[in-house]
């Protein structure tokens, strides 16, 4: 079944949509927009939503125009959660600013990564 | 044809709702100055990690960010940084630990980063060379 948009969330009245959360399943998350301190809350709450014991998750972010270090924050806090209960978390296709973000924060070895 | 600005001012309610609109404007004004992507990339990344820091710490009704593109430096002020934490243990995070990588990635994408006072208010600035 494909999925849909579950949440996104607006800034000012004359900005776009700012994030997209699409969960096709619980084990595959797509992401588009952006992630900041703003909008990460709103991802948190999502992830939220995932059981803990999920053997494999995969987020794709592709579509990520932009993240900083609040959607770093939600993503290790996942990546954490899943790995605890033996399960692993993989981040698919990450944008040229997440990929960039990830390499700065010295995270490309700590996090899966996988580009297609 | 017109140059460009040397510098963009953007005052904005001290709102986390407001940092997109902030990051398109400074991404309009490096876009003048013909800046590349991976630059604008990066001091897109710098402006929302400071004015982040800024609006969840601030007192202030509003967030002040300057953007000057000077003869060698782009220069980025974001003001008021009363209350920003200390700068003087900025080194890399444990992978697992959750918080405190913005003041880190910001230390990591410019030359450098300091808080100096001006007007009787504290600004946090950073430099990266042209």
């Amino acid at each position: 079944m494909r999925g849909h948009p579950l949440s996104t969330l607006s800034g000012m009245s004359d900005a776009p949509a700012r994030l997209s959360i699409t969960v096709n399943n619980p084990a595959s998350v797509v992401l588009a927009g952006e992630i900041d301190a703003h909008t990460a809350p709103q991802l948190a709450a999502q992830f939220e939503t995932l059981p803990d014991d999920s053997e494999a998750v995969e987020i794709n972010m592709a579509g990520v125009d932009f993240m900083d270090s609040s959607g770093l924050r939600v993503v290790i806090e996942l990546h954490n959660r899943i790995s605890a209960a033996g399960g692993a978390l993989t981040i698919c296709d990450p944008s040229r600013s997440v990929s960039r973000l990830l390499e700065i924060s010295g995270l490309t070895d700590h996090l899966n990564v996988r580009s297609s | 044809m017109t140059k460009p600005p040397q510098h963009v001012r953007i005052a904005k309610k001290a709102d986390l709702a407001e940092l997109s609109n902030i990051r398109r404007s400074v991404v309009e004004f490096l876009r003048q100055h013909n800046a590349a992507d991976d630059l604008v990339d990066d001091l897109s990344l710098v402006v929302s990690e400071l004015a982040s820091n800024v609006i969840e710490h601030t007192d202030s009704d509003t967030i002040l960010v300057v953007v000057e593109r000077t003869a060698s430096d782009w220069v980025i002020d974001v003001a008021d940084a009363d209350s920003i934490p200390g700068l003087d243990d900025l080194s890399a995070p444990d992978p697992s630990m959750i918080t405190g990588r913005g003041l880190f990635v910001v230390q990591s994408l410019v030359d450098s980063m300091s808080i100096v006072e001006e007007g009787g208010s504290f600004v946090v600035r950073c430099r990266r060379s042209v």
